[in-house]
């Protein structure tokens, strides 16, 4: 049996769920109540997350070290320039530890995306064979990788326009295109409804989530579409009820 | 028919969206109240990263990254529960991280369920005899990213001082001869968005040249296709279909296999709608209504 | 404009720190390598020191709107709550009950940061389905490319597609490995051209917009 706590746990996950899918039906207070509840707690779960890396794990780490420990006060004082964003007047003081974020970031990505993101994709492309005598379909399939990727970057790379004949390069390109957004459709199709099902085995509480779940998915999911339809249902009569009494004016 | 007359295809193009959100509702809960236990075929690649964790010699490390949130369980969850406890039943060491923040509480939840409900430091020795320090540990989440990455490759003990319980790394008698990414024999990332697979091939497959088996929710699964092929990948398993065909493998059935049934319905449900959608488009152009 | 406050200095900080991590990469220099790596390890305690940015923002916003009643004050004032709340009892103070294991961090997190992040991005399958009906349309032959391969891949995927026919997984698969790969190699090797002349427009300085702001 859970605890009463664990109960009313499950009862706001559930409320908050249906409220962020009463969406569907329209905007509405409940679906309202829920954005902002997701924003104002995701928020402050973040930071208690970077919180405790800072005081548990990287002051330890750094001050336990007598060589590293002024690096450390130096990076937080640096870091507090952060919060120069706030203001207009010392704003450009924000620039500086941004700057350094930035430029990491940078150079860690830039320094390793020619090998892995452009010459190891040429290089795997130029390996592909193209006459594999046991295996006719992979020889043809290859040779098909290799000409799709050239057309394509010859569609996204060439700025001035192809005439005449040569726009047939754009028409295949185009066509091997749709072909791959069309199969990455179909699997953003997957995740979007393996994560509704997951959700809907949450609401029905399927195992390893919390049985109770259930009947407050059908208490919740009445008072919430009761709520919506019958406010609708109001809203109708009374337009319907002010367009009768007002007189029409000649 | 008169040509003022509704056909049923200019009616089924005005129809109101909400009943579309109800068949979804009704397609996917039936399924799930009542299951159909239609078979789930499995693919090669699937078996490619089955076998290569099966063939890892003993005592090899292999590093299993959670680098996802909440958000992504119901994809990827399955995936963490099956691997790990694939790699809990094999003679290996075991490192357990997350990239993102999110992804050590995931880990916890999930090393949880594996050890029956109790401390996962004692319910996996219990379970699959696999001591905690010496087979495996869990070091929990790792901050920074790509930097993370790259500081963790270089120097593990530096990038997590202690393991997500608080205790020092260096009382853990396994991470001694572990230290940096040229002692690892295998990477599975279990990823959901960035920072994940593309970083992990920028800073440890092409610096360490380790072995990377990636499961990925199945929407960022397209983009890694070339990765796969170019071989930075040992074997791509998307969405949640791969999770429970992994789950067949290991003799396993979970949340994964669970998801099969009413990832057909809906499936199917978005087949028929385009289907309609296309025959009413294409017979209201030939009736000539279509501007 | 002082010469400490002109965004140059930021773009030469920048230039420099990326010069840091590229350099060692391409040219064997052991020291220089070292101090990559300290540096590294010392800007994510810089990047962290940000934590309050969001919740600044936050509180900026919403504070004005409560004051004046603005239509929706009430949400604000739900959201400022759930927000210090989870922030106050997820401090770092173990000795006085509070961090991440305090009992109403663990309820505010598990109970509506899961499970509302989970539903925001779960509610996507309803408007997939709408579309799917009403706008994936075989306008013309670009179109019915899309559509024919989007609709074989989702056959493919679909357990009862493969159950039905296991030519559809065949299919799926070839989707995937053929159009699919040189569509996405080619967008990938596009993106690096993209993210190398960032870089340089970065490093030009012509790249300057992460630095806007402050009413300058």
């Amino acid at each position: 049996m859970a605890e009463p706590i664990e109960v009313l746990g499950t009862a706001v996950a559930v409320l908050f769920t249906l409220a962020v899918y009463s969406f569907t039906y329209r905007e509405n207070p409940w679906s309202r109540l829920a954005e902002h509840v997701f924003v104002g707690s995701a928020v402050g779960v973040q930071i208690a997350i970077d919180f405790d890396w800072l005081v548990n794990k990287a002051y330890p780490e750094w001050v336990g070290d007598p060589a590293k420990a002024p690096f450390f006060w130096i990076a937080i004082l640096f870091g507090l320039l952060y919060y120069f964003y706030f203001t207009k007047r010392y704003f450009w003081l924000y620039r500086f530890p941004l700057a350094v974020s930035v430029g990491t970031g940078l150079g860690l990505a830039v320094s390793r995306v020619v090998k892995t993101e452009f010459v190891d994709q040429i290089r795997a492309t130029a390996g592909l064979a193209w006459y594999m005598p046991d295996d006719p379909l992979g020889s043809f399939n290859n040779f098909l990788v290799v000409i799709s990727l050239a057309t394509v970057l010859i569609y996204f790379i060439y700025s001035y326009e192809l005439k005449g004949s040569s726009r047939l390069v754009l028409t295949y390109a185009r066509w091997i295109m749709m072909a791959g957004f069309g199969a990455a459709y179909g699997y953003t199709v997957m995740t979007r409804m393996s994560l509704f099902i997951g959700r809907c085995q949450f609401l029905l509480g399927i195992p390893p989530n919390p049985p109770e779940a259930k009947p407050l998915f059908a208490v919740f999911a009445i008072i919430i579409l009761a709520s919506l339809l019958g406010y609708d249902y109001y809203k109708k009569m009374k337009t319907t009820a002010e367009a009768t009494a007002t007189p029409t004016s000649s | 028919m008169g040509e003022n007359e509704v056909t049923i295809w200019e009616k089924l193009e005005n129809v109101d969206r909400r009943i579309i959100y109800l068949l979804l509702w009704i397609v996917v809960l039936a399924p799930l109240i009542s299951p159909l236990n239609l078979p789930v075929s499995i693919s090669e690649e699937t078996k490619i990263a089955y076998q290569y964790i099966e063939n890892l010699p003993p005592g090899s490390v292999v590093v299993v990254s959670l680098d996802h949130s909440f958000a992504g369980m119901p994809e990827l969850y399955p995936h963490d529960v099956a691997f790990l406890h694939h790699l809990f039943s094999k003679p290996v060491k075991i490192v357990i991280i997350a990239i993102w923040q999110e992804g050590s509480l995931v880990a916890d939840v999930a090393l949880k369920e594996l050890a029956g409900g109790e401390d996962p430091r004692t319910g996996i020795e219990k379970i699959y005899g696999k001591k905690y320090g010496e087979d495996w540990v869990f070091l929990g989440w790792v901050p920074g990213g790509e930097t993370g990455m790259r500081v963790l490759g270089q120097d593990m003990h530096t990038a997590v001082p202690a393991d997500f319980w608080g205790t020092p790394i260096t009382e853990f008698p396994m991470m001694a001869d572990i230290k940096t990414g040229e002692d690892v024999d295998l990477l599975v990332t279990i990823e959901s968005g960035t920072p994940g697979a593309p970083e992990w091939i920028r800073q440890w497959w092409s610096v360490y040249r380790t072995p990377i088996i990636c499961a990925i929710v199945a929407v960022g699964a397209p983009e890694l296709v070339p990765a796969r092929q170019a071989g930075q990948l040992v074997a791509l398993l998307p969405g949640v279909r791969a999770a429970a065909e992994y789950e067949q493998l290991i003799k396993r059935p979970g949340l994964g296999t669970s998801q099969a049934d009413a990832l057909s319905t809906s499936h199917i449900l978005v087949i028929i709608f385009v289907i309609i959608g296309n025959i009413g488009y294409f017979s209201l152009k030939a009736k000539g209504v279509r501007k | 404009m002082a010469w400490y406050k002109r965004v140059e200095i930021p773009i030469i900080i920048t230039v420099i720190c990326a010069l840091l991590q590229i350099v060692p990469y391409y040219l064997d220099v052991p020291q220089w390598e070292a101090v990559a790596d300290d540096f590294n390890e010392w800007s994510l305690v810089v990047l962290t020191t940000a934590l309050f940015l969001g919740a600044g923002s936050l509180y900026l916003l919403h504070i004005p709107r409560v004051k004046r009643q603005r239509p929706g004050w009430e949400f604000s004032v739900i959201l400022l709550v759930i927000m210090t709340i989870s922030i106050i009892a997820g401090l770092p103070i173990p000795q006085i009950g509070l961090g991440l294991s305090n009992d109403v961090y663990q309820f505010i997190y598990n109970n509506m940061t899961v499970a509302l992040s989970s539903t925001m991005y779960s509610i996507l399958a309803f408007f997939i389905t709408s579309a799917a009906y009403r706008a994936f349309k075989a306008r013309n032959i670009d179109a019915a490319i899309l559509l024919v391969s989007g609709t074989l891949v989702m056959l493919g995927n679909a357990p009862i597609g493969t159950a039905t026919w296991a030519g559809f997984g065949d299919i799926k698969n070839w989707l995937f490995d053929v159009p699919n790969l040189a569509t996405m190699r080619a967008i990938r090797i596009g993106a690096a051209l993209g993210t190398l002349v960032l870089a340089a427009r970065t490093f030009m300085g012509v790249e300057r917009g992460y630095f806007r702001g402050g009413g300058e």
